[in-house]
């Protein structure tokens, strides 16, 4: 095919000038993208605690998927490599959220400390029960896959609990 | 018989050019964390996609010439490059994405890390682009595209409660928990996967090179009305399977792999292996249009030779570009970049520059100096023009949305 005989050769200087104001347009969105990625600063305990909720609800999620990808690998309804490979995301989205609510400086108050130990504690036991369960289904044992399962539960419980602080 | 292969084929690639990554991941998404309230958005995206994509079809049509090429000439090489320069770049985004969405698929059937089937899937692309002839690359992605029905079956398999989804559907609201800004952050992403530009250049130009007259308009708008609603109807099942299986246990989609557990929840292995196939041919054949529209672009506005039924030697600026858009996309997604983030904000951002896609379109598609009686009749220019304040609103709302809710946090 040929397009239509027009030359682009005498376009002038303002037609780059449209294009740069697009390139301008393109870049204020990707700049915005690489700020949404950054954890926020913490202003202070109701802001603290809103975060610490919102950080236990996505490592909840997380163990909730742990749970179902060994529930289906017991069940032998789902290929052992992409139950593999889920368990690897998530096993690695954990450690990123855990990273996360502990980068962010807690305010200056006994119960954002306390508040702080509480999912902290409930945040570690729940990725060590995730990696638990990648280990176990990387193995192909179903008897680690259920202790596993065990120890994701009672994790569960724990983030569960303290989704509702904020 | 020939015609009903024809239509068929369409309605086969019309489906393998909706569903790509963008619509895998958003469905999924939004699906899990708002059920079907965002449903209508689906609807609205299909309605408006059929529309343009019509539209696009007619001109190509009837002036036997592709949408872009007729563009520049209509509105000026200005117009015509503030187009290009906006379809171009979210061509190249999007394109990264549906090369991270192949390798993503290839990493859930092979369990080898995406970042090093990347290489691959780019040599694939290009090697299928230079050596498959057009109506084999339709048809093999096109059949094996349908393997998503595989979303349709598990959700009958999963015995929902089709009142109780029925009733979020068509009575849409903020679920609990949520915010509005969000809610809408995310309707602006379903919009945005749904009518990304490359379909309509893809579409038009496809159109050209495979020789549409006026006679094959019954054709077009048959691939049209049936293809896109079909596409349309498989998203919302991905979207029903996340409602009832990830949605009660609160399950954030983040990854394809969540995706497709809903599958394997219904359907088993089985399920999960057709899926796969389908995620593949879904996001290889989007990778494929995807390239392919960045040369059409690029070439039509310069008035290079172009088209993949030339041969190389005859379209060597069109190839050339074809070849630059995979190199830098497969650069970008090569960055480590998270392909499924890198999707959520492609069709936020590909919402930014729809007015500059789908206006001209709109004023080419009136103009009788080209279309003659074939000129958009006045219901459609009405329900067009409605569909471009849609897409206006989206455009302006995008980036706002997406400072206000950190992205959909």
């Amino acid at each position: 095919m040929t397009g239509s005989s027009c030359c682009p050769a005498d376009r002038s200087a303002g037609t780059i000038a449209v294009a740069a104001r697009l390139l301008v347009a393109a870049a204020v969105p990707m700049a915005t993208m690489s700020a949404a990625a950054c954890a926020g600063p913490t202003s202070g305990l109701t802001d603290y605690q809103h975060k610490a909720a919102n950080s236990a609800e996505a490592m909840a999620s997380e163990v909730q998927t742990a749970l179902l990808t060994g529930q289906l690998v017991l069940d032998r309804r789902v290929q052992q490599d992409y139950a593999a490979t889920t368990a690897s995301n998530i096993d690695d989205d954990a450690s990123s959220v855990q990273q996360t609510f502990d980068s962010r400086q807690p305010p200056d108050s006994a119960a954002a400390d306390a508040l702080r130990d509480r999912l902290d504690t409930a945040m570690t036991d729940a990725t060590s029960a995730i990696s638990d369960m990648r280990i176990a289904i990387r193995r192909g044992s179903d008897s680690d896959i259920r202790a596993a399962v065990r120890s994701l539960m009672k994790a569960l419980k724990l983030l569960q609990r303290l989704q509702s602080v904020a | 018989m020939s015609r009903l292969l024809s239509i068929t084929l369409g309605v086969l690639t019309a489906i393998g050019g909706f569903l790509d990554i963008g619509e895998l991941v958003t469905g999924s998404l939004t699906g899990a964390r708002f059920g079907l309230s965002l449903a209508w958005v689906v609807v609205l995206g299909v309605v408006a996609i059929m529309l343009y994509a019509e539209m696009s079809a007619r001109i190509a049509a009837v002036t036997g010439r592709a949408v872009f090429d007729v563009v520049r000439e209509r509105l000026g090489p200005r117009a015509g490059l503030a187009n290009l320069t906006a379809s171009f770049l979210v061509n190249v985004i999007t394109l990264a994405a549906e090369i991270g969405g192949v390798a993503l698929a290839l990493q859930l059937a092979s369990d080898v890390s995406y970042l090093l089937w990347v290489p691959l899937v780019a040599v694939l692309v290009w090697v299928v682009l230079w050596r498959l002839p057009y109506g084999a690359m339709e048809k093999v992605y096109g059949l094996l595209g349908l393997a998503l029905l595989v979303f349709v079956v598990a959700l009958v398999k999963l015995h929902p409660d089709w009142g109780g989804l029925w009733h979020q559907a068509s009575h849409p609201r903020v679920p609990t928990g949520e915010g509005h800004p969000t809610w809408w952050y995310y309707a602006i992403a379903l919009f945005g996967a749904a009518i990304t530009p490359y379909e309509v250049f893809f579409f038009s130009s496809g159109a050209v090179e495979e020789g549409w007259s006026r006679k094959e308009l019954i054709d077009a708008r048959a691939n049209v009305v049936v293809g896109f609603p079909l596409g349309g109807a498989l998203t919302i099942a991905l979207m029903a399977i996340a409602a009832v299986v990830l949605q009660p246990r609160g399950i954030q989609v983040d990854h394809l792999s969540q995706a497709g557990l809903p599958v394997a929840v219904a359907v088993g292995k089985v399920g999960v292996a057709v899926m796969l196939v389908g995620f593949f041919a879904a996001t290889f054949g989007a990778a494929m249009e995807v390239a392919l529209s960045s040369g059409y672009t690029i070439a039509q506005y310069f008035g290079w030779s172009w088209g993949k039924l030339m041969r190389p030697v005859q379209a060597p600026r069109f190839y050339t570009v074809c070849l630059l858009s995979l190199v830098v996309a497969t650069g970008l997604i090569l960055t480590t970049i998270d392909p499924v983030k890198l999707t959520e904000y492609v069709v936020v951002l590909s919402a930014v520059a729809f007015p500059l896609t789908y206006f001209p379109i709109l004023i080419v598609a009136n103009d009788r100096a080209y279309l003659g009686d074939a000129a958009n009749p006045r219901w459609m220019n009405a329900l067009a023009t409605v569909m471009l304040v849609v897409i206006l609103a989206a455009s302006l709302a995008a980036i706002p949305l997406m400072i206000a809710t950190k992205a959909g946090l």
